[in-house]
């Protein structure tokens, strides 16, 4: 998140000079109006070759897949410029892969590159005058992914898709290669190009005019720490002179690094400005919340982004903070004690293999098979700036919990399965053949407790079920804290019906283009598979014509319900899920639980029929008729699921309204599309599934 | 002008009043897009220019015309522009800093790390550093990005991550000067 502000607001900043000025606007409408022919910077010539160059793209010739396909595998690693930029040395490779790939050349003259003989700039013109023979008279231009790589290409099947994705992970390498980070030769920052900055912000951001500052009363302070610029005005009423405090909270704080402190004296107010960077210039970020609760989430993002912790995986009620005030230092940590702290987070190999140098860690190993505990520590100054550990100034003496408990593991273990055999239908023997996993956690009191778990799994073709019973155990007297049971479903389904889908569906969903459903599907739960596909169009499936969604119908449907029919462990949990918590399944599985088809001769129109399901809405669901009439999208469905009893299915969306929790998402009306009679109606809510707006 | 069109409303623009509206609207956005396509202050003016010339004269092809789409359809010409100006271009290498120089001031401060991450921005392979300008700048979620692209939204899904990851990269550099 923080990398995403940081690359948008780069782009903005830069990019805020740059406007479309009168001047621009009057050449477009004079070369509009005035009827002249588009004036091109490009020589007639010029423009001629790039058309024979478009030409020559489209030729490279794919006759034979698997000969290319070998080929883009050597020269993937070659690399990504346009060929103009290309050495000797990588045009040379290239032909060699051609050469290997037995593409059509002048052996000849490939023969003579190979021996030795000829001078560079000959052997050069020979390469050259290879590739041109396969990628046209204006090869230079392109790089070699625009020429082999055609959108057509690798839209054409998921191979493609996987090798082109190969092919753009070697581009990626090349380019992290090639471009290491450009500021650590910048100099340090001088007081004049602070003043100078400072004086920018005050006068673009803060609504100073230059006039107004008493440039005497700026205070300049650079350290190899911290470098500071800051201005204090007190008067009745600054806003006067600058934006008002108000004015500045509202909208400009996020693209300022201020520091504003308010006084009252009496009637007259003081406003202070500081901006800060580091010494070489980057700004340092301005925080607005109490420290204390500052520094928690700074522990968090170093646990997450500088030690591997998974978000979640840490409880953050567990960071203690620390004001130490003789060193104007905040300090957060955070203790784990584990068996191998390691497979949680970054093992102790990786954090001192140089992750990051920039926070302390205190580590201690205990006895095999002991305990190990992690102290993972982040400083931060008064200012609410990061503080490497190492400028600190601190020797030792950080606190870890060398805590040992009274209570074994073992013994733990046992007292763990009495009271889970108690609570539960669960015999003791039962609960030995379980794995048992016991962890030993320190509370904030000083308190320590075992956390038992003993964890069944069970698969079938299409499931895993995994559940555990576990017990909390103090580690001092042995106390039961508590006893308690999950039972979770694993879900293996998204991931077995892409593996299993025939062919044939695979073929419909993708000339659908709903792999990215599909995919989703795959690698993630079974349930979280992405409901609204796409079709050509780019449409959701909710917004395609009732003709489009007729024919995927009539094709899927059977198909679905046949897969269905063979998993019925798998049709039983999406099932399950639907009418227990209202769960959508994977888009394929929720556009095919209704079967679509066209209005007959019998049939209502269209038209009509969402006249009666507005007037639904309006008396039977009490919509205000302002609101409904504001829907973002009427989406609408015929439904022939009973062909003796069609519908007419309309759904009103009005989520780009829904302001406050009572606001509706939407309305869905079914009505018989034969009588018109409405069927169902009811307000669309967070719980509502998919299914039933389909 | 307000460009919030209706699906379904009638409207009666004049071609002269929706040309204004597209400048007003999105004469910024697809002035942006050249130039991070071209890295060159003159020819994005240019480009720009006739991604206008082009929309005004393919608009009675374009069907999908509520507001949405149109942003992504004028991007998308605006691209496919650059392309062909970037065609011609082979010749001579492109001065990044140089080209920096010449954009006009910046009406908000550019610490010198925003400055070197445009660059980097700037220095991506044509296709990450578009993904990365629709994403970040335009907004555009990925089916938006794949309409402009002509790509899947999966496809653009992962150019983007990779774009993002060759962009960590400098990011983390400087992170580590920062301290």
């Amino acid at each position: 998140m923080k990398h995403e502000i940081e690359i948008r607001s780069a782009i903005e900043k830069n990019l805020s000079g740059l406007e479309l000025t009168a001047a621009h606007r009057a050449a477009i409408r004079e070369k509009i109006y005035g009827g002249e022919k588009m004036k091109k910077k490009m020589p007639v010539a010029l423009v001629l070759a790039l058309v024979l160059a478009l030409v020559s793209v489209t030729a490279v010739a794919v006759s034979n897949w698997d000969q290319v396909k070998d080929y883009l595998k050597t020269v993937r690693f070659l690399s990504y410029e346009a060929i103009y930029e290309w050495t000797l040395d990588e045009k040379m490779k290239l032909v060699d892969a051609m050469h290997k790939a037995e593409f059509e050349m002048d052996e000849e003259a490939y023969e003579k590159i190979s021996s030795g003989s000829l001078s560079d700039e000959e052997k050069e013109a020979i390469c050259d005058a290879i590739i041109e023979s396969r990628y046209g008279e204006n090869w230079r231009m392109n790089d070699i992914e625009e020429f082999e790589w055609p959108l057509e290409l690798r839209k054409q099947s998921e191979e493609n898709m996987r090798e082109y994705d190969m092919w753009q992970d070697a581009v990626m390498d090349q380019w992290v290669e090639e471009h290491p980070s450009k500021l650590l030769n910048e100099e340090p920052i001088t007081e004049e190009w602070l003043m100078e900055r400072f004086l920018g912000m005050m006068t673009e951001v803060w609504g100073f005019s230059l006039e107004s500052i008493d440039q005497n009363q700026i205070e300049i302070v650079i350290t190899q720490e911290i470098c500071s610029a800051s201005y204090t005005i007190t008067a009745e009423n600054p806003g006067q002179y600058c934006l008002s405090m108000k004015e500045i909270e509202a909208g400009m704080q996020e693209k300022t690094m201020m520091q504003h402190m308010e006084e009252k004296q009496g009637k007259q107010e003081t406003y202070t400005f500081r901006y800060r960077t580091d010494i070489y210039g980057n700004e340092l970020s301005y925080t607005t919340e109490p420290m204390e609760k500052e520094m928690v989430k700074n522990m968090e993002s170093c646990l997450t982004e500088i030690f591997g912790f998974q978000y979640g995986s840490y409880d953050a009620s567990l960071i203690q903070v620390e004001h130490l005030k003789e060193q104007k230092l905040w300090m957060a940590s955070y203790t784990i004690t584990e068996e191998n702290p390691g497979l949680w987070e970054l093992t102790l190999d990786e954090i001192e293999a140089g992750v990051e140098p920039l926070t302390m860690l205190e580590y201690k190993r205990r006895a095999e098979g002991k305990k190990d505990s992690f102290t993972f520590r982040c400083y931060y100054s008064e200012w609410g700036d990061y503080v490497p550990a190492d400028r600190v100034g601190e020797q030792g003496a950080i606190y870890t919990s060398q805590y040992y408990p009274k209570v074994s593991a073992e013994e733990a273990v046992d007292i763990a399965r009495k009271a889970l055999d108690e609570k539960y239908p669960v015999s003791l023997k039962e609960l030995e053949e379980l794995n048992v996993r016991p962890g030993l956690y320190g509370e904030m009191d000083g308190s320590h407790e075992y956390y038992i778990e003993f964890i069944g799994y069970e698969y079938s073709e299409n499931l895993a079920r995994i559940w555990s019973y576990a017990a909390r155990v103090n580690a001092d007297n042995g106390e039961v804290l508590a006893a308690i049971k999950h039972d979770e479903w694993n879900p293996l389904t998204g991931r077995k019906l892409v593996e299993d889908a025939s062919p044939e569906m695979q073929q419909i969903i993708w000339e659908h283009h709903m792999m990215d459903a599909l995919r989703r599907a795959a690698g993630d739960h079974a349930g979280n598979g992405w409901p609204l596909n796409f079709n050509e169009a780019g449409k959701y499936f909710y917004d395609w014509s009732l003709e489009d969604k007729a024919a995927y119908s009539q094709r899927m449907k059977p198909l679905m319900d046949a897969f269905l029919q063979e998993n019925p462990d798998y049709a039983e949990l999406l099932q399950k899920r639907y009418e227990e918590e209202q769960a959508d399944g994977p888009g394929y599985y929720n556009t095919t639980r209704h079967a679509y088809g066209l209005p007959d001769e019998k049939s209502i129109s269209r038209e009509k029929a969402q006249e009666m399901a507005r007037n639904a809405v309006l008396e039977k669901l009490e919509a205000e008729e302002k609101y409904l009439d504001g829907a973002g999208k009427i989406n609408v469905y015929y439904d022939v699921t009973d062909p003796e009893k069609p519908l007419w299915k309309f759904f009103f969306n009005t989520i780009n309204l829904a302001v406050y929790p009572e606001d509706a998402w939407g309305y869905m009306v079914y009505l018989d599309a034969y009588t018109g009679e409405i069927e169902k109606c009811f307000i669309r809510t967070v719980e509502t599934s998919m299914i039933d707006l389909m | 002008m307000n460009g919030a069109l209706v699906p379904g409303a009638v409207y009666e623009e004049t071609e002269e009043q929706r040309l204004e509206r597209w400048m007003d609207e999105y004469g910024n956005a697809v002035l942006h897009t050249c130039f991070v396509c071209l890295s060159d202050v003159q020819l994005a003016e240019d480009a720009t220019q006739d991604t206008f010339v082009k929309a005004w004269q393919g608009w009675g092809k374009f069907e999908n015309r509520h507001a949405g789409a149109e942003k992504a359809w004028l991007l998308r010409i605006a691209i496919n522009t650059c392309r062909d100006y970037r065609r011609g271009m082979w010749f001579r290498r492109v001065d990044l800093p140089g080209e920096m120089e010449k954009l006009p001031p910046a009406l908000i401060s550019v610490s010198p790390r925003e400055r070197e991450l445009f660059l980097d921005v700037l220095s991506l392979p044509e296709k990450h550093r578009q993904v990365i300008l629709l994403h970040y700048y335009h907004n555009m979620t990925l089916r938006e990005m794949g309409d402009v692209l002509g790509l899947t939204p999966s496809s653009v899904h992962s150019r983007l991550k990779k774009a993002e990851h060759m962009l960590r990269q400098g990011l983390e550099g400087r992170k580590t000067v920062e301290a």
